[in-house]
């Protein structure tokens, strides 16, 4: 007879193959948004190879090649990586946290509300730089605050939020249209570069700030994988498991806000990238393990790949935002379409 | 009468209050859950059994009074060390879509975990052995919700088991089932007291199972305890009159020789429909 230690049950082999799967599944896709970035700096007017890009990082590239590189795509690459992998993160917390896909981020209202204040801040107050960027941030949590708030009964409900949420991101639509319409016409262009989202500003003062505030955001919500998941299970189940249900989601609210925030802030709402990471990653991974890596990993491929369309695929400068709603809007439609065939 | 000394007690309640806002749903109850024994909460609708086992584990503030785990406020105890000794099945709680019935059960060993998870070698057994316990292990890794309802409860009732708590409080866990598929769930909880020595509380509506399950019986009405004590003690002719406003016969069960209550004739079919002819 063999010893226990050695001889692995069914269940143990599922499980080890399921953890491999993941990490695996993981791995490529981060790697994937790693390849996709360096497609995006090595794509363009000029198109460099690998070796033009590490003969530019390590400064032995000639002028015009390190300055393209360096000054104007890296920076770009970067943002775009760094932004969308905030988008995905907190989309994915989010979805997670509610137990509905519809309740992302920009479907709720809270990028909504950074918009707000943001357009707000342009055209009324003449804002910019660091002010705007917070009011911006800020704009974003007061948001959360009230929609969980208005839905709060007895704790969290995923439909209500969402419905809530739904409901408060018309209303601050609306006043994000008045607020344009009686804008100067100079400011107007600002806002409208900011509501579309586009990475064409994108430079090496961004890159810090955004990474910095996606790092940081993604080790909070990995030490709270685990607890994310169990939440799933409903709040008496949870508690019974030993979570602090609310104290867990108020925390999980607050990080993926302000991560969100800060993001949208550096490259305006790119659209759709929030909902669409996590389900991505769900399908991919498998619906039950934490997939906050994976589903950051998505949105970082999304963005760069949508840039890539947007600046050399499609015809004249399109904003990647425009891009990343031509796919997200359809799949919007797709799911709101099965959730009501379901019932909410 | 179950025994009552302080050594077999780790559970009880002291003048406890409990009510949402102003409505007020029990008031000034001492319990004491005997430790190793399988117990009942029965009761009217809407008399308070879910409200005080959601407050036997926390999951309900309490509003006066005291719940107490080994001597201490349960509230004022670390959530995750409270897990390890009392485990909650709420009524009809939500199963993520899509979920395997392994992976449900493995979410039973969350409390034994620190932030980065850390499963080990122990956690693999106590899942294994809480699909074996409930029969569970060919169905794995099937989908919960493409199980039936038997097979569903018993998923839960798993994932109970791998948290491996010493205290096991369920919310009528037989409701919605089949005859068959009660007494299913009820031998298993009692196997489970009779191997691990948990200590079982359930609410249940039945007392006819109640009487064949529990070793005690509390019946709850108008926010207090009507009666606590062996089925035998509690389930009479003028407890059923009195706690359910129902005329009923109570007999022995020949084999188990347990109370079984049976309502008078005149709630029948037969009784109602000579009463109909009688009249007309």
């Amino acid at each position: 007879m063999k010893s226990s230690s050695t001889e692995l049950s069914p269940y143990s082999l599922r499980r080890r193959r399921r953890q491999r799967t993941h990490f695996l599944v993981t791995g490529a896709l981060i790697v994937g948004a790693i390849v996709v970035a360096l497609l995006d700096v090595s794509l363009g007017h000029e198109v460099y190879g690998l070796n033009d890009i590490f003969a530019a990082l390590n400064g032995s590239a000639p002028g015009g090649t390190a300055f393209s590189i360096m000054q104007l795509r890296m920076p770009r690459a970067l943002v775009a990586m760094i932004c969308g992998a905030g988008f995905g993160i907190a989309g994915y917390s989010f979805q997670t946290l509610l137990g509905n896909v519809l309740a992302s981020p920009d479907i709720i209202g809270i990028t909504a509300g950074a918009n707000v204040a943001a357009v707000a801040s342009i055209t009324v107050f003449g804002l910019s730089g660091t002010a705007l960027f917070g009011v911006a941030v800020g704009g974003g949590l007061v948001t959360a605050c009230a929609v969980i708030a208005l839905s709060w009964r007895n704790g969290l409900l995923g439909t209500r939020f969402v419905l809530v949420g739904i409901g408060v991101a018309s209303l601050l639509n609306a006043v994000t249209s008045w607020l344009m319409i009686r804008a100067d016409q100079w400011d107007v262009q600002t806002a409208t570069r900011w509501l579309t989202g586009s990475l064409a500003d994108a430079s090496w003062s961004d890159v810090a700030p955004a990474g910095i505030s996606v790092a940081v955001g993604y080790l909070c919500l990995a030490t709270m994988a685990h607890t994310l998941d169990v939440l799933r299970l409903g709040t008496y189940t949870a508690t019974g498991l030993g979570v602090r249900v609310n104290r867990a989601r108020i925390v999980i609210v607050v990080v993926s806000v302000i991560m969100l925030s800060i993001v949208t802030a550096t490259t305006g709402p790119i659209a759709f990238v929030s909902f669409l990471s996590g389900p991505i990653a769900a399908r991919l991974l498998g619906n039950h393990r934490p997939s906050i890596a994976a589903s950051g990993a998505i949105g970082s491929i999304i963005v760069v790949l949508a840039d890539i369309i947007a600046q050399h695929l499609a015809s004249g400068h399109v904003p990647v935002g425009v891009m990343t709603s031509l796919v997200g809007g359809p799949v919007l439609v797709i799911l709101v379409a099965g959730v009501l065939r379901k019932g909410v | 009468m179950p025994k009552r000394s302080a050594e077999t007690v780790r559970l009880k309640t002291e003048k406890v209050h409990l009510g949402y806002g102003d409505f007020p749903i029990i008031e000034g109850l001492d319990l004491q859950i005997p430790q190793g024994k399988i117990g009942a909460i029965v009761g009217p609708n809407g008399c308070g059994k879910s409200t005080l086992l959601k407050a036997l584990a926390r999951l309900l503030p309490v509003q006066s009074g005291s719940i107490l785990l080994d001597g201490q406020a349960i509230s004022s105890l670390p959530t995750r060390s409270v897990a390890k000794i009392v485990g909650i099945l709420p009524q009809s709680p939500s199963t993520p879509e899509s979920i395997s019935v392994e992976e449900l059960v493995a979410r039973g060993r969350h409390p034994h975990h620190g932030m980065f998870g850390g499963w080990d070698h122990t956690d693999d057994t106590a899942v294994e052995e809480a699909l074996r316990l409930t029969g569970l292990s060919d169905l794995a890794t099937r989908a919960v919700d493409t199980l039936s309802g038997g097979q569903r409860q018993r998923a839960w009732i798993a994932l109970s088991l791998a948290q491996h708590t010493d205290i096991l409080l369920l919310d009528e866990p037989t409701t919605y089932l089949d005859m068959t598929y009660q007494l299913e769930v009820l031998d298993l909880l009692a196997e489970l007291n009779i191997s691990r020595g948990t200590t079982i509380l359930m609410v249940l509506h039945d007392l006819n199972l109640a009487s064949r399950y529990a070793d005690w019986i509390l019946a709850l009405k108008d926010g207090g305890a009507a009666a606590v004590g062996s089925p035998s003690q509690v389930i009479t002719e003028d407890f059923v009159r009195s706690v359910f406003r129902l005329d009923s016969r109570v007999t022995r069960d020949p084999d188990t020789g347990t109370p079984v209550v049976t309502p008078l004739a005149q709630h029948s079919l037969a009784a109602l429909r000579a009463k109909a002819d009688g009249a007309a």
